[in-house]
C-alpha cells in the first residue's frame, strides 16, 4: 500500500515546507514543563481503584434484603424484598483516557426484582424493573 | 518514517531532543496546521499547543509524529467549532497567510504553483498529500490521524496525485 515515491511525488517532496517563522521559533525554544506525574498518578490510581471496585461490586453482587416477616394476623401488613441480579454482560469497545490507559467498556444489564407480600392474605406481588448502563473497568495498570 | 519512541523511559537529555525533534519537524506540523487552521495565528497556536500537548502525554519523550499530527487536527476541529464567527472573519488573513514552502527564489514560480494546486485539492485529498508527502506518514498512520480506513486514505491520495501532476504538468514536464 506504501509504494516507493515516483519522480514526480519524490519533486513535490523536495519542495520543502516553510521553516517556523522566528515568532513561532521563540515560543517553541525550550521543553514545555511536564506536569508533576506523581500528582497526576495518585488521584487517577485512586478513582481508577474505586471505579473498578464499584464496577466489580456491580456487576457481581447480587444482594438481598430479608424481609421482614408479617406477624401480626390481624392487620394486613406488607413485606417487601428486594433482588438485584446481573442479567448481561457485554464488552462495547476499549477506550484510551488522557493518560494513554486503557479501559473496557461493558454494557450491564441488570433487573431489580421488588416482591411485595401480604399478611395474612400472602398476596405476592413481583415488580420487574429492567436497567442497562455502561461501566467503565480498568484493563491496564502501570 | 520516524520510529514509534519509547514512553516510559524518561530521555536523559530533553532539551535537546526538543530541539532536534522541533528542527526536524516543526516545519511539517506547521505546513498542516495552516491548512487546517483559517488564519495564520492560528495556526501557529496549533502548533504550539498540539506540540506541547504531545510532549508532556509521552512524559517528555519524543511523540510519535502521528500523534502530533491528529493532535493538530482535533485541535483544530475544536477552535473551528469554538470560533467559527471569528474564523470566518479571518478566512480572508487565512488566505494571505505566509507561504506554505520555503522560498527559493530561483524557482519561486515553482513553489506558488505547487501551494495554489495544493489548495485547489479537496480538504480531504490536500489532506493525505500533506501528511504523506510532508508530514512522512504511512497510509495506516494517516488512517489513524484523520479516522478513515487506511484504503481509503490511499485512493484519496492517489487520486490528489494524479490532480497535481495535471495541474503541474506545465512546469514539471
Amino acid at each position: 500500500m506504501n509504494d516507493p515515491f515516483d519522480d514526480f511525488e519524490a519533486r513535490l517532496r523536495s519542495t520543502k515546507p516553510a521553516a517556523l517563522p522566528p515568532e513561532l521559533k521563540a515560543r517553541l525554544a525550550s521543553p514545555p514543563a511536564l506536569p508533576n506525574r506523581r500528582r497526576l498518578i495518585i488521584p487517577f490510581f485512586t478513582s481508577l481503584s474505586a471505579l473498578s471496585a464499584a464496577a466489580a461490586a456491580w456487576i457481581v453482587s447480587t444482594h438481598h434484603h430479608t424481609p421482614p416477616t408479617p406477624t401480626d394476623s390481624n392487620r394486613p401488613l406488607v413485606a417487601e424484598s428486594r433482588e438485584s441480579r446481573v442479567t448481561n454482560l457485554r464488552p462495547v469497545g476499549v477506550v484510551s483516557d488522557n493518560y494513554q490507559r486503557l479501559w473496557r467498556l461493558v454494557e450491564v444489564a441488570w433487573v431489580d426484582a421488588d416482591s411485595l407480600v401480604s399478611s395474612p392474605d400472602s398476596l405476592a406481588v413481583i415488580s420487574h424493573e429492567h436497567h442497562r448502563a455502561i461501566v467503565p473497568v480498568a484493563i491496564t495498570f502501570e | 518514517m520516524q520510529k514509534p519512541h519509547d514512553n516510559c523511559v524518561a530521555d536523559p537529555n530533553p532539551n535537546d531532543s526538543w530541539h532536534r525533534w522541533i528542527a526536524e519537524c516543526g516545519d511539517a506540523f506547521l505546513l498542516y496546521a495552516r491548512q487546517r487552521a483559517r488564519s495564520e495565528e492560528d495556526a501557529r497556536d496549533l502548533v504550539q499547543d498540539a506540540v506541547t500537548e504531545s510532549w508532556q502525554r509521552s512524559h517528555g519523550n519524543v511523540p510519535d509524529k502521528a500523534l502530533v499530527f491528529a493532535t493538530i487536527r482535533r485541535r483544530a476541529i475544536d477552535l473551528a467549532r469554538a470560533t467559527d464567527s471569528r474564523a470566518r472573519r479571518e478566512t480572508q488573513s487565512a488566505l494571505a497567510h505566509p507561504s506554505w514552502f520555503e522560498p527559493d527564489f530561483a524557482a519561486s514560480d515553482t513553489r506558488d504553483t505547487i501551494a495554489a494546486a495544493l489548495r485547489d485539492l479537496p480538504d480531504d485529498q490536500r489532506e493525505v498529500v500533506s501528511l504523506r508527502l510532508w508530514g512522512g506518514l504511512s497510509f495506516p498512520e494517516i488512517a489513524a490521524v484523520t479516522g478513515v480506513p487506511a484504503p481509503t486514505a490511499a485512493s484519496r491520495y492517489r487520486a490528489a496525485i494524479e490532480r497535481l501532476r495535471l495541474a503541474l504538468s506545465p512546469i514539471f514536464a
